[in-house]
């Protein structure tokens, strides 16, 4: 049974200090795996102090590429290992998408060809990872905006296998739901109803930008209204508490703001669990 | 298509710009949409490690970086590697009389600030000999880049107009209680003490009785002292 963390919010090098001094409503971090890995200097100093006072941190990954056929690298497992054991991650995860292929960096997050053996290589990797790293793991269903005509899955049903086929856990984004419900005229209810809950163990939520034709998830601003009402509906929906995260990557604003974001996440957990 | 086609696919059409995003089954304007985002991303990350060097060629900086995604696809998935080839990219373009020789060197200033900023700082405990700060890194140049770098910082400007042409010797280290990167102009004597340093290590007694040697008697004992407690105040020795 993995513990329920409360709301927690990701560490970014703006805020160390302010972390340090008060964290105030949040309750644990979410640490960009690769801003960690393999770094001295400040960033290894803010979570060596922040484990000393006993804060939670969990490690959110970009590199390990799920979706691709390229084999896990060692050099990098070795790193991501090293920070989960130091920081006494709870869990880690990562995307499911195609982050790099043929040991190429997108530095974006490609979704995944969604067929049998696509799906068979993920399943593998994930099988691959539980020998290495013995924290357990989850994969996080990632926005898109294209879909390729030669998937024979759809992304709800290839997400249902893996969670069949593999013992990983889910980082459900509930605003990538609503921004792919929303770009491909899906319903989104009946997306996060199709996904067994008991495998989910983080909440993602986010701000997106839906001024063009397509709605981009930017993570550059504040949590929007429909999103913060699906989130509210789902906790009602499966009745369980989730450790969840306010993810704000880009044009990240000032602390208080941020922790703001965590409050409402907190609020609206007392109100549906009071 | 099975997935090796696919991945094949992705790679050429973002990073060599092939139209091929029917043969992928996307629509195409949806990819491209992907691949902005991706130069997108390529671009600005690039751009904050040379942020001297960007503001200097403002015109051709887009263009530079546009080339170099094309030609060095990341291999590494630290964003910030991808910078670690522009030296060698600038390098070819100083070859075919693209961009000027200070400019490579400039190339050079920048990415090794960001690399000394983020390097780990591992120390042996209890160690009896002078031991050089790890993060330390010693550049050789042809022109004043530190000189030229800190008169605009000074003046609060842009880096503009061209370095003095003066053999120049620079240490960065990164100080471990501010975290940020010291510079230090090196006299030559100073830098055969640090090269000495890589090379063999020594207690501070034998350390200053083998460059008095080495200075055939030039240098008094109490000169070598000042210059190793300066170089501990530069936080390049420890
Ligand atoms: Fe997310």
């Amino acid at each position: 049974m993995i513990e329920y963390l409360g709301i927690g919010v990701g560490l970014r090098r703006p805020h160390f200090h302010t972390v340090l001094e008060n964290k105030k409503d949040v309750d644990w971090f979410e640490l960009v795996s690769e801003n960690f890995m393999g770094f001295g200097g400040r960033p290894r100093a803010v979570i060596t102090e922040l484990h000393r006072k006993k804060v939670p941190m969990v490690c959110h990954g970009l590199g390990l590429s799920l979706g691709s056929s390229d084999q896990l690298n060692h050099q990098y497992l070795a790193e991501l290992k090293n920070l989960i054991e130091f920081v006494d991650a709870p869990w880690f995860s990562d995307h499911l998408c195609l982050s790099s292929a043929k040991e190429i960096q997108f530095h974006d997050l490609l979704p995944v060809l969604k067929t049998e053996e696509s799906l068979n290589i993920i399943v593998n990797k994930i099988n691959q990872l539980a020998k290495v790293i013995d924290h357990p793991f989850a994969f996080e269903n990632i926005s898109y905006y294209m879909e390729s005509s030669h998937n024979t899955m759809s992304e709800l049903e290839f997400i249902q296998e893996l969670l069949k086929q593999t013992q990983s856990y889910m980082l459900l984004d509930i605003n990538n739901v609503y921004v792919n419900a929303m770009n491909f005229g899906f319903d989104a209810k009946e997306f996060l109803k199709a996904i067994p809950a008991e495998r989910v163990v983080q909440i993602h939520l986010a701000g997106h930008d839906d001024s063009g034709e397509v709605i981009i998830d930017t993570h550059g601003a504040q949590v929007p209204h429909p999103v913060w009402k699906l989130y509210q509906w789902y906790l009602e929906h499966t009745g369980k508490k989730i450790s969840t995260l306010i993810e704000w990557d880009h044009n990240i604003p000032d602390y208080d703001t941020l922790n703001k974001q965590a409050k409402m996440a907190k609020e609206i957990i007392n109100k549906v669990f009071s | 298509m099975n997935l090796e086609q696919y991945q094949k696919s992705l790679v050429q059409g973002i990073y060599h710009k092939e139209d091929n995003a029917l043969e992928l089954g996307f629509p195409r304007d949806r990819f491209q949409m992907y691949r902005s985002f991706i130069h997108g991303h390529y671009q600005s990350a690039l751009t904050k490690m040379f942020p001297r060097l960007s503001e200097l060629r403002k015109i051709p900086w887009i263009q530079w970086s546009q080339e170099y995604y094309q030609d060095y696809p990341p291999h590494a998935y630290e964003l910030n590697d991808l910078a670690k080839n522009f030296h060698e990219f600038m390098n070819k373009k100083y070859e075919v009389g693209e961009v000027k020789d200070y400019e490579v060197e400039l190339v050079q200033y920048e990415l090794t600030e960001f690399q000394v900023f983020r390097a780990p700082f591992e120390v042996e405990k209890d160690s009896l000999s002078l031991q050089l700060n790890p993060t330390l890194a010693v550049l050789e140049f042809a022109y004043d880049i530190p000189g030229w770098v800190y008169h605009w910082e000074r003046e609060g400007q842009a880096l503009q107009g061209e370095p003095v042409r003066e053999k120049t010797l620079l240490a960065i280290a990164r100080n471990p209680e501010t975290e940020l990167p010291v510079f230090t102009k090196l006299p030559l004597m100073d830098y055969i003490m640090i090269k000495m340093l890589e090379s063999v290590k020594l207690s501070e007694d034998l350390f200053i009785e083998s460059i008095q040697k080495e200075s055939e008697g030039i240098l008094s004992l109490e000169d070598i002292q000042a210059k190793i407690n300066n170089l501990k105040k530069q936080w390049i020795v420890l």
